[in-house]
């Protein structure tokens, strides 16, 4: 990404710079020690593309944003928390069946937020698991291997190899040894073919390059019931047996049928029901006896242990009441199950994600001096908005919980406080499926006052989901209505009415560094001057109180800067900016 | 039939005994065999007025449907054509498809072209999403069966094609396409602009059972279907269509500008290439999406999702250049609208010339067969940019070069005996260039001079045979016969005399081994073995007897002593028939009497195409070129060879090929049907069942019966008119027939019954003849007594000296009122001079 700035932009900086007025105190609290690196929060967003480490990155913003009441957009920032996108390991310490096994971890480090697929396993034959990570923004979904280096150090997974790319054909990849040549097998879903259908793709041999090339086979269709799809060996009969938990909360294992070279999985059987009580589910053996157990993560963040009772194939193996394995588990958004210490035993990974939510309410004098907080469990969503869903004029909060079924959606009501925490009554669900699109934006596109969800696709198309007037319960459950395409370059999505004319347009910022508007009148699209390359940050709302949407960006240095909008309608209306505080780079959300 | 019991009477005895009549008890076998149609398997009511006679209708019947059918949209004499296969994709090939060879020589022009082939495929959707471009090659009909639903609009001139898609979701999608130039003028560049216009519209929709919205795609890629040549599998077509779809990825990315349209407006949308040109654009109507994917599996394909709402009337256009333009220029052409477009090619295909023949027979198909067929001819043609001369091309996509003998056919059996006169003028002039420049093909030819040979230009000539020198000669004779244009014989006439001298010193030329007095052994057809065939003998010495023809009308000098040559090539070739034929393998026919296996040719190498040259190119070509009489009884033999001869136990009716040992099913050859030589016989023998058989069958199972587009084996290479000159030859002389007796004009003596009726008076108009046009109208009474005829000609000179009516065979027709002259309709009327 450019980062360069126009000398004419670059002048208006350091004037703006003279002017800031903003104290340090500002940005991100000093009693908070110094800015760690940055953070991303979300994982599937469009612009989300450079490889990591990766800057931090914001999420679209609902207008208005007035958080306090007083007429004016707030700023709602999110500070991600140290060790976000790095894995947890929690080494099994060798307890016996009933006893957490995981109590305590260290974290590699690293940066894994980019990935929406993240497995582990020992893809490369050299024994020690190795990290399958996808990142779906690059290149229709490059599939990377990281192999472990064996050093047992802080990441031991320091390079990577590609295995691939346009991966994003499927929504579920998995890995297990199907084929039964001791070597991990993709197990893929493509969810448009069929009701899902399943492909088998054998490891190739390769040790050092792509291992998945060889042609593809058909392992059945209709995989789409699986709302959690893991590969372990349940039967014990040596090959990766498929448990699936469908939309109802039921869990079944497909056994292995000994085909290894055509559809393996051909029956069935139950292993209880009511397993959408959790949040995560994967199997490791946590009890040590060579059986994999289910190991979920329940609604609260604790860690449960269903243990193998040894039942043969045909039987449900998870019968046994389940035992905890700590909690504050809603600080990771995946779970990951491999021996990465190398004594035998199954450790867990998590992949953390904390998050405090700050108000940085915008006073008369101007943006943003002071703030307050607003909740520190932010730590399982990828995606926050703001926006009157329950039509009391107070924006809710929207966050997507990335891990749940498959992107679940949930309204944070606004009390009414404005100055502590607004959002703290019980949330509501607002449907599931959301990770299917990259980028989401709320705004009144169908003229009801009703804030709407504009939502974009994996292929880069808009859809509207129309707010259906229900002020408790999910708002959206209107069928979708189309409303563009050719979206996939758009790093950041926002609507605003730009042209005053009474209708939300569409704010492009584009991953050329050009900042566009499109007038949802159809009107000539007007560009934005300057370079915005280097703004990673781009929200709209009415700063000013005018009327109008200004625009605030933060640009390399992590400085906000606010472009107030200067009426004109048919023009660039951001042509002047002005500094709207500094320090800000620790922010993986801003919301105005 | 037998010759003491007149057509009419046996078929007023009834249609059960005229079954009884047409059905060959020889043909009788268990086994699968070729199809001998019996008006008693019909039913004895079955035909127009119970006769048993076929029609167009009922021979569709015949065969199952042709598979994989391509039919070419476009501008007259354009470099460019846009080939709309039966499941609406769209071929942009601006370069040779298939070329022969690598020869550099083959249209030079088109080598900046190479690699600028585009292809837009229609997809459906199934089963929620849209099947993806399999990874692995296909043969296209294994996919859908190779058919499609397809038909040209008949409420315009311009041909508007159309294809449909009948969903079970609740409507019927149709595309219409259409090609424009902009202007909408005859070509001046033939390599400049050229647009397909095509319309996606819901043309029906469940009104109780249908989505709100219907989504398709539009497949963008480079050409993946590809002919596969040669059998790939045991007895699989010839050509067979193959999707490869490692050829699919374009070079370069296409992209769209961004939309944004949350009020679902109407939109226009340009697709560009990665220069920034426009690839395509679309117009979308209110309520609709689009949306440009590339292909996951296949970087560098794209599809363009569709929806549009599922309301009838509602449309999308596309405009498809056949190579990316500008975007002024596409917009400038996008800015004309449908409608506009349209309307420009309705001025330009309305006009017709003056002299051309108007036909209505009152078969729907029949007609409309005619009607498109002439407007194909021009559009499989092309004014070529390195002479700046017309000329008519064998096929689009896959045979867009020019092999003359075959083609040249386009000129004397069909539009020339339609009346399209300048049309064939402007297509034959490019050879009289090519006139005694070329070597001809055959060693024999090194020893004898150059002089007045024709051959094919070297930048169309896909492969040389010798047969062109006589294919060109006939159709620049035959022009002059039927055409009486004294322009053309000014400019014709010395190159004429100069082919017919080359006929004769190549005769006269004994320096060779084989049959004296005869064509030296060359080149003969797409195989290259230098072969003393039969088939160069018939074409050079039907162009030898058409020129002399010619030449006595004019009352020319030299026209007896080219006679003479006529005649004695006629006898050598006869009596070299003989000896062969006294030495030839023999068959045995199913009551037992033993008869020659003819050969194809009299000296030369074994040919690795025995059977297509057995029959396509055989001895039964002799009795159109007038080397023997069809009640010879050779020719008589050898045509029930294929009729119920060893090959029809060895033929499969589903699963054959070109190359495959050939049988007459339904009186087609099952080879090549364009070179169904037996319907020469069964006219000249007054075999009405046989060649009303042929014809029809020919109408309907060897052009598409819903585009009238023509294929060279059926299921195998279509985008050709190679069919058109037979059926045109056959239907116009089975009303006008000047070619059965010198000097006589015969009316209606083979007239299918179906074109008699009292509800449409068939006319025939300005039909061309040796004697100078002659336009025929007839229409039966209400009661079904009396035929009423109008009969006039436009004699360039006296006319013909006997013009003789054959009296429809129906029940009750008691008379025939020939402009207004009443005569008894009991046998052949003699019409009275002046009437």
């Amino acid at each position: 990404m450019r980062r360069s700035l126009p000398l004419a932009l670059a002048a208006v900086l350091i004037a703006g710079l003279g002017a800031a007025a903003a104290p340090a105190s500002a940005g991100r609290p000093s009693e908070r020690g110094p800015a760690v690196g940055p953070r991303v929060l979300d994982l599937d967003v469009a612009w989300s593309r450079a490889a990591r480490p990766q800057s931090s990155r914001t999420l679209a913003a609902a207008v208005p944003g007035d958080v306090t009441g007083d007429g004016r957009a707030d700023a709602v920032v999110r500070d991600p928390g140290p060790d976000s996108g790095s894995l947890r390991v929690y080494a099994h310490d060798g307890s016996a069946a009933g006893t957490n096994p995981w109590p305590s971890f260290t974290v590699a480090t690293g940066d894994w937020d980019f990935a929406d697929v993240l497995q582990l396993a020992d893809v490369t034959g050299d024994g020690l698991p190795d990290v399958v990570a996808r990142d779906p923004d690059v290149d229709n979904g490059t599939l990377w291997i990281y192999p472990n280096d064996g050093s047992g150090g802080a990441d031991p997974w320091p390079t990577r190899v590609s295995a691939g790319r346009n991966w994003n054909i499927y929504d579920q990849i998995v890995l297990g040894d199907v084929t039964g040549d001791g070597r991990p097998d993709l197990l893929t879903r493509e969810p448009g073919a069929a009701s899902g259908t399943l492909w088998l793709h054998a490891h190739n041999g390769t040790t050092t390059g792509n291992p998945w090339t060889l042609p593809r086979y058909w392992a059945g269709t209709g995989w789409n019931l699986a709302t959690v799809m893991t590969a372990a060996d349940i039967t014990g009969d040596g090959n990766a047996d498929m448990l699936v938990r469908d939309g109802g909360g039921a869990l079944w294992v497909y056994p292995h049928n000994g085909n290894t070279s055509t559809n393996p999985y051909t029956s069935r059987y139950g292993a209880g029901t009511g397993w959408n009580l959790v949040t995560l589910l994967i199997t490791a053996d946590a009890t040590g006896d060579g059986r994999p157990d289910v190991v979920a993560r329940n609604a609260s963040g604790g860690l449960l242990v269903y243990r193998h009772n040894g039942a043969a194939a045909g039987s449900n193996p998870y019968t046994v009441a389940p035992y905890a394995a700590g909690t504050g588990w809603d600080s990771s958004d995946a779970l990951l199950a491999g021996d990465v210490t190398g004594d035998g035993r199954d450790d867990v990974l998590g992949r953390a994600h904390a998050g405090d939510l700050w108000v940085y309410p915008t006073a008369a004098a101007g943006p943003w001096s002071a703030r307050f907080a607003a909740g520190s469990t932010w730590a399982f969503e990828n995606a926050l908005l703001l926006g009157d869903l329950t039509g009391d004029g107070r924006p809710d909060l929207v966050a997507r919980d990335r891990a749940a079924t498959n992107g679940t959606l949930w309204v944070y009501p606004h009390t009414g406080a404005t100055s502590s925490n607004p959002w703290t009554a019980p949330r509501y669900f607002a449907g599931t499926g959301w990770n299917t699109v990259t980028e989401l934006t709320l705004g009144d596109l169908t003229g009801d006052g009703r804030p709407d969800i504009l939502a974009r696709d994996r292929r880069g198309e808009l859809w509207i989901y129309p707010h259906g007037g229900q002020t408790s319960s999910n708002p959206w459950t209107v069928s979708r209505r189309w409303a563009g395409s050719g979206w996939a370059t758009a790093t950041t999505l926002k609507l605003a009415d730009v042209d005053g004319d009474g209708r939300l347009d569409l704010v492009d910022h584009e991953d050329d560094g050009t900042l566009w508007v499109y007038p949802t009148s159809g009107v000539a699209t007007i560009q934005i001057g300057g370079d915005w390359a280097a703004s990673d940050v781009l929200a709209t709302g009415d700063v000013t109180g005018d009327g109008r949407p200004d625009l605030v960006s933060r640009d390399a240095a992590g400085d906000l800067w606010l472009h107030p909008h200067d009426g004109s309608t048919t023009t660039d209306p951001w042509t002047a900016r002005q500094p709207a505080g500094s320090g800000f780079e620790w922010a993986s959300a801003l919301l105005l | 039939m037998s010759p003491h019991l007149t057509r009419r009477t046996a078929l007023t005895l009834g249609g059960a005994l005229a079954g009884g009549l047409i059905a060959n008890p020889g043909a009788a076998a268990a086994a699968p065999g070729p199809a001998l149609r019996t008006a008693a398997a019909a039913g004895p009511a079955a035909g127009p007025y119970g006769s048993g006679e076929p029609t167009a209708e009922e021979a569709k019947t015949w065969w199952t449907p042709q598979r994989q059918v391509w039919t070419p949209i476009g501008w007259k004499g354009h470099l460019f054509r846009f080939d709309m296969f039966y499941n609406g994709t769209t071929v942009c090939q601006p370069a040779i498809a298939l070329p022969p060879s690598g020869a550099p020589t083959l249209k030079p022009y088109l080598a900046q072209y190479r690699g600028k082939d585009f292809q837009v495929t229609p997809v459906m959707p199934q089963g929620g999403g849209f099947p993806p471009l399999p990874a692995e090659p296909f043969y296209l009909h294994r996919s859908d069966f190779g058919v499609g639903i397809q038909g040209w609009r008949e409420d315009v001139e311009t041909p508007v094609l159309w294809t449909e898609w009948r969903r079970q979701a609740g409507l019927v999608l149709r595309q219409y396409a259409f090609a424009h130039v902009p202007g909408g003028q005859p070509i001046d560049e033939p390599g400049g602009p050229i647009y397909a216009w095509q319309r996606y519209a819901v043309e029906w929709a469940d009104a109780h059972d249908k989505p709100d919205t219907f989504q398709f795609a539009l497949r963008l890629s480079r050409v993946y279907l590809q002919h596969h040549i040669g059998p790939p599998e045991q007895q699989e077509a010839f050509v067979t269509i193959q999707a490869t779809p490692a050829a699919a990825p374009l070079a370069g990315s296409l992209r769209t500008d961004r939309i944004w349209n949350p009020d679902g407006r109407p939109l226009t949308v340009r697709v560009y290439d990665e220069t920034g040109a426009v690839r395509m654009v679309v117009g979308t109507p209110a309520g609709a999406t689009i949306a440009l994917v590339e292909d996951e599996g296949h970087p560098g394909v794209y599809d363009l999702r569709l929806a549009v709402p599922a309301v009838e009337g509602t449309h999308l256009d596309v405009l498809l250049p056949m190579l990316p333009q500008p975007v002024a220029d596409a917009d400038a052409e996008w800015a004309l609208g449908w409608d506009g477009a349209l309307g420009e090619c309705e001025e330009f295909w309305s006009p017709r010339p003056e002299t051309a023949s108007v036909i209505s027979t009152g078969e729907h198909q029949v007609d409309q067969f005619f009607r498109r067929s002439v407007q194909l001819a021009e559009i499989i043609a092309e004014k070529s940019p390195d002479s700046g001369q017309f000329t008519f091309l064998t096929g689009s996509f896959g045979y867009d070069l020019l092999w003359s003998t075959p083609t040249s056919m386009i000129s004397h059996m069909f539009l020339d005996l339609l009346g399209q006169h300048e049309v064939v003028d402007r297509h034959t002039d490019l050879f009289r260039a090519v006139q005694g420049v070329r070597k001809p093909p055959g060693v024999a030819y090194r020893e004898l001079p150059i002089d007045g040979f024709f051959a094919t230009p070297l930048s169309l000539q896909s492969f040389d045979w010798l047969g062109d020198h006589g294919a060109i000669l006939e159709g620049a004779a035959r022009h002059a016969l039927l055409s009486h244009d004294d322009a053309f014989l000014e400019r014709w006439l010395d190159p004429i005399i100069a082919g017919c001298d080359f006929i004769v010193r190549a005769c006269e030329y004994t320096e060779h081994d084989g049959v004296p007095g005869l064509m030296p052994a060359a080149a003969s057809n797409d195989t290259g073995v230098e072969q003393q065939s039969i088939w160069i003998q018939a074409w050079n010495y039907k162009a030898l007897a058409s020129s002399v023809q010619l030449l006595r009308r004019l009352g020319h000098p030299r026209a007896e002593e080219f006679g003479g040559a006529a005649d004695a090539f006629r006898t050598a070739f006869a009596d070299a028939l003989r000896a062969a034929a006294a030495d030839a393998p023999t068959w045995t026919d199913p009551d037992g009497d033993e008869h020659p296996i003819l050969p194809t040719k009299f000296f030369g190498p074994a040919s690795p195409w025995p059977f297509l040259e057995a029959f396509d190119t055989g001895a039964l070509t002799a009795v159109w070129a007038g080397l023997l009489p069809a009640d010879d009884p050779l020719m008589r033999s050898y045509a029930d060879f294929f009729r119920v001869g060893p090959n029809t136990r060895l033929f499969d009716p589903n699963h054959h090929t070109a190359l495959d040992r050939v049988v007459l099913d339904h009186e087609q050859s099952s080879g090549e049907p364009c070179y169904s030589w037996n319907l020469f016989h069964s006219w000249q023998l007054g075999d009405r069942d046989r060649y009303l058989e042929g014809m029809y069958g020919l109408i309907s199972g060897a052009v598409s019966p819903d585009t009238y587009i023509a294929c060279e084996h059926r299921n195998a290479m279509y985008g050709s008119l190679f069919v058109q000159p037979m059926i045109t030859w056959t239907a116009r002389h089975a009303v006008i027939d000047d070619s059965l007796v010198d000097d006589e004009i015969h009316l209606l003596r083979l007239c299918p019954l179906a074109w008699v009726s009292a509800d449409h008076e068939t006319t025939f108009e300005r039909m061309p003849t040796l004697h100078g046009p002659v336009s025929l109208r007839f229409q039966l009474s209400g009661d079904g007594t009396s035929l009423t005829v109008s009969y006039d000609g436009d004699w360039v000179d006296r006319g013909p000296r006997r013009t003789l009516l054959h009296p429809p065979a129906l029940p009750g027709l008691k008379w025939v009122l020939v402009n207004r002259q009443r005569y008894a309709a009991d046998d052949v009327i003699v019409l009275k001079p002046g009437r």
